[in-house]
């Protein structure tokens, strides 16, 4: 009867318990949090551009939502949310988001915090302090990017992940496992992390798990279950609003595909540098080994920041864009930081003071890398050509004219909810794009060959910034390598302009 | 035996309630009747003037709908998960009784036709760990079934077996017979079993503890059921995967959250006192377990669940299953009918959220099992038809979300239960099943429709469950 006795004292105190929480991290998030975030970011004018065309009706939206690894579906969809939340209350949506995120991941360091030993007040002080302090973690936390809703299910896989070692509920195991899924989500970064928590569970089941031997392969089918069922999901949408179930792999694979040896090494060693994977890595092992009582634990947290790394290194290699992966980094190194203290506090004063030095040689080598800089993840607005400038030049040349932006980030950059001036469609079709264009005079605008848009030197995108079409004019053609097409083919009917 | 308390009799004029309590002896009175014409009345009048509307704003409702229960069901299997209210005893509790004895315990069986197995069961019974001296199990076998009752002479059987013949009166039902064995005998406790069912041997005893342990309001405990044939074939895993569902995760997450408790027909172990108290068993009702829980409830009686297993055989045939299932919907929809006569006092009885847990569990259930297919076949539309037109004008925005978290969320929750259930009991190696739980839902609901039907056409047949002798 214990275990029931209890369970109704847990329950007993829940009920003032949960909603003071809940009330603590709204106001955290929604009121304090925001009033730090002030670093606007170009992931952010993506997904919002994808919301506001969602919002509108638009295919794109929809296309967009679902067919990009990097602009991927769960902050996008937060950011929704958020903006429906806050925009009767005439909030910044994405502040809101970002901030309760935030608050959210912040709240796991302190549940960490918890799990210990000792004095609670200065433990948790201490955690949550070493996480903060951690190279990367307060810059990302100055940056306005929906991503942070991603850093939340990390957060509780990691801290349930963190339970189940501890524990051995089975709860705790399908709370990272459903996370875990909803990571599949958030990237191509975050699925990598999600990947490796989850192999390390399934070599610890046998271990952690209570239930019998021949039980074991039903724990591990509820552990990889929601993460096969987010991916299978992925590929469905993907066929039922792309027609390819791996339209989002596409332009990462092209990528891979296009790289060469000598680029991919060059890169290789700027992105290795930049990471410090080593130092990092290194750093981790250190701390590991201090709290060797909780390894399993460890390596939950020490497995997905190498093979994120790792990710990170091979996208940079091949210029493509891990979504948020500074900010995975930067989190999942301070809760491995916040893990090792949480652990070492109060236990063995010898291994605290190894934990403190190594904490103070990463911070110190970290100011000798170029820092982790989450606002740079991802940019790519630089140069191209003002909106309101190329409105200028089609209303002084074709009035009448429209012009397509084909990809993610190019329509956002001249995103047109009523459809006006400028079509965003997330994939170039020569058929359709012609069809169109017997209806009216349509444009085409062709970002630079540069990676930042686009798989560098591989694609029809390449194809055509490189030779064009024989029913394509270049009207235009910036020094940045941005170009305006027209196509020639005659119109049959009058402009679709007159209907708007 | 001289009858202590008259179950069989009826003792009130009401038509609705010959023994005093509302009896499902007809399925909807003339109030209840009216308002279901009304209603009809007014679709049919919506849809002459308008049916688009009218088809999106059911839409709308069912939509809402599943999304509740969704949420509900998500709500009450964390529960579950977290504190897991069922009342456990260990060995050394078990070794001494709750009292100065062991209070007296009355089995009662009811049975009809199963002559096949009734060797295997009082095999089963006898093996009970319960004192002897203390224990009663009476075998109920209808007068005229002769099969039966020569298979149980030819037992020559002993104390504490009893062969109580159940006279030949209408109904004949199973409440009816149970009914019949509560009107005499002096036993504290009164638990019922099925003929195939094989109890945990310490489960009497734990019931005794259990008892004792809880509050004098509790009325009832429930054991979980099992099924000792799970790998027989794709039905009984997927029947297994319902049961470690709904007796694992989320009775458990009732009895935590003080819900009515629908029982589950067998291993209902009663006070006999307050069973007498309020009657005994609906014999109207197809599924009289789900109604006297529903009753005890709302006569503020608490029904607990206890870690205890009865073992029963899957119905391994699926035109048998349909056949169970149907019952089971049909006296879902009876049971809730029969409660919402009054419902304005029921809902005072209940209180709100009380109210919400019976409308989302007897209602709901019923609803939504029969509201199903008409979504998998537009689903199936939409995803390899693709109308040109509908999707914009019967899902807008919101719904469409909403539909779709129902869909892709919801839906996984319910089948991923399914499979956390069975890892939980003990079936690891049937994770598996639990995730192509959605085919065995469309046969559920094939049961919740022929239920439906013979609400209407035939509401007092009882659809045996059919109980398959072992090879």
């Amino acid at each position: 009867m214990d275990v029931t006795i209890e369970n109704e004292q847990s329950s007993a105190r829940a009920p003032w318990r949960a909603p003071l929480v809940f009330l603590g991290w709204i106001v955290l998030g929604a009121f304090i949090l925001p009033k730090f975030v002030i670093v606007p970011t170009d992931t952010l004018s993506v997904h919002s551009a994808v919301v506001d065309s969602l919002l509108a009706g638009q295919n794109w939206g929809r296309q967009a939502l679902v067919g990009s690894l990097q602009y991927p579906l769960l902050p996008t969809t937060m950011l929704l949310l958020a903006r429906l939340i806050a925009s009767p209350f005439g909030g910044d949506g994405s502040a809101l988001l970002v901030g309760l995120s935030q608050a959210w991941v912040l709240s796991y360091v302190v549940r960490l915090a918890r799990e210990g030993k000792g004095t609670l007040l200065p433990r948790t002080i201490a955690t949550v302090a070493v996480f903060l302090v951690f190279p990367g973690v307060l810059d990302c936390i100055r940056l306005l990017d929906p991503t942070w809703a991603a850093a939340v299910p990390l957060a509780s896989a990691l801290y349930h992940a963190y339970c189940w070692h501890q524990r051995q509920e089975l709860r705790d195991a399908l709370v990272t496992a459903i996370s875990c899924g909803l990571l599949v989500f958030c990237g191509l970064a975050f699925a990598a992390a999600a990947i490796a928590i989850l192999a390390v569970m399934t070599r610890h089941v046998p271990r952690v798990s209570r239930v019998q031997q021949s039980e074991q392969g039903g724990v591990r089918t509820l552990l990889w279950a929601p993460l096969a069922y987010c991916a299978f999901l992925w590929a469905l949408w993907n066929w039922l609003v792309l027609g390819n179930p791996f339209f989002a792999l596409r332009p990462v694979l092209l990528s891979l595909h296009a790289c060469s040896g000598t680029q991919f090494s060059a890169e290789l060693a700027s992105a290795f540098s930049e990471l410090g994977l080593g130092l990092v890595g290194g750093a981790l092992i250190c701390g590991l080994s201090i709290a060797a009582s909780a390894r399993g634990a460890g390596m939950c947290i020490l497995m997905p920041l190498l093979l994120v790394s790792a990710v990170r290194l091979l996208c940079r290699s091949a210029g493509v864009h891990a979504a948020g992966g500074t900010l995975l980094t930067a989190c999942l190194g301070g809760l491995a930081f916040s893990f090792c203290m949480q652990q070492v506090w109060t236990r063995d004063p010898k291994r605290f003071a190894t934990l403190i030095a190594v904490f103070v040689a990463t911070i110190l080598a970290g100011r000798m890398y170029p820092p982790l800089d989450g606002a740079r993840d991802g940019a790519f607005r630089s140069n191209a050509p003002e909106k309101t400038e190329v409105v200028e030049l089609m209303d002084r040349h074709w009035p009448r004219a429209r012009v397509l932006v084909c990809g993610i980030r190019a329509p956002a950059l001249f995103h047109d909810p009523a459809e006006k001036r400028f079509l965003a469609r997330a994939d170039f079709h020569e058929a359709l794009f012609l069809t169109q264009a017997e209806d009216e005079v349509m444009h085409l605008l062709v970002p630079p060959d540069n990676g930042n848009f686009y798989p560098r030197s591989i694609g029809h995108f390449s194809r055509l910034h490189g030779e064009g079409k024989p029913w394509l004019i270049l009207e235009k053609q910036w020094s940045s390598g941005w170009q305006l097409w027209r196509c020639v083919i005659a119109p049959t009917g009058e402009s679709k302009l007159d209907d708007l | 035996m001289s009858k202590l308390f008259n179950a069989t009799a009826h003792t009130s004029d009401d038509p609705f309630g010959p023994r005093g309590f509302p009896q499902a002896t007809i399925v909807l009175t003339p109030w209840q009747k009216r308002v279901f014409l009304g209603l009809a009345a007014l679709l049919v009048l919506w849809a002459i003037l308008d049916w688009r509307s009218e088809l999106l704003w059911i839409n709308v409702a069912c939509t809402v709908f599943y999304l509740f229960v969704t949420v509900y069901r998500v709500l009450l299997i964390d529960t579950s998960l977290r504190h897991g209210g069922e009342m456990n005893f260990t060995e050394d509790e078990l070794a001494s009784p709750p009292g100065d004895e062991w209070p007296k315990y009355m089995v009662i069986l009811p049975m009809y036709h199963e002559g096949d197995i009734l060797p295997k069961l009082v095999e089963s019974l006898g093996k009970l760990d319960y004192p002897k001296d203390r224990l009663e199990i009476r075998l109920l076998i209808e007068a005229d079934d002769e099969e039966t009752m020569a298979v149980a002479h030819s037992l020559n059987l002993a104390p504490p077996f009893v062969i109580t013949p159940i006279p030949v009166s209408q109904p004949r039902t199973k409440p009816k017979a149970c009914n019949v064995a509560l009107e005499t005998g002096d036993a504290e406790y009164l638990v019922i079993y099925d003929a195939e069912d094989r109890p945990e041997l310490d489960q009497l005893k734990k019931a005794a503890h259990a008892f004792a342990k809880a509050g004098e309001n509790v009325a009832c405990i429930q054991g979980k059921l099992c099924f000792y044939n799970p790998d027989q074939n794709l039905l009984t895993k997927c029947f297994t995967a319902d049961y470690a569902t709904w007796f694992g995760l989320c009775l458990p997450g009732l009895d935590t959250l003080k819900a009515p408790i629908p029982l589950g027909g067998t291993s209902n172990h009663f006070r006999l006192d307050i069973l007498r108290k309020v009657g005994g068993w609906d014999e109207f009702n197809v599924t009289e377990d789900c109604d006297l829980g529903l009753r005890l409830f709302v006569r503020g009686y608490q029904t607990r669940v206890l870690e205890s297993t009865t073992w029963e055989q899957a119905c391994p045939s699926v035109p048998f299953w349909v056949r169970q299932r149907s019952r089971w919907v049909k006296g879902y929809a009876q049971t809730y009918f029969v409660h919402t006569r009054q419902l304005w006092d029921l809902t005072k009885k209940l209180g709100f959220i009380g109210s919400l847990h019976f409308h989302l569990l007897i209602g709901g259930s019923v609803f939504c099992q029969l509201i199903s297919p008409f979504y998998w076949i537009l689903l199936l539309m939409w995803i390899f038809v693709r109308p040109s037109i509908g999707m914009a004008e019967f899902f807008p925005g919101p719904v469409f979300a909403m539909g779709a978290i129902c869909l892709f969320v919801g839906n996984f929750i319910f089948a991923y239960s399914s499979a956390v259930a069975l890892v939980r009991r003990g079936f690891g190696h049937l994770a598996l099943y639990g995730l192509a739980m959605p085919f065995y839902w469309m046969l559920m609901s094939v049961g919740a429709w022929k239920g439906f039907l013979q609400l209407i056409t035939k509401p007092h047949h009882w659809e045996k469950t059919k109980h398959f002798a072992e090879s």
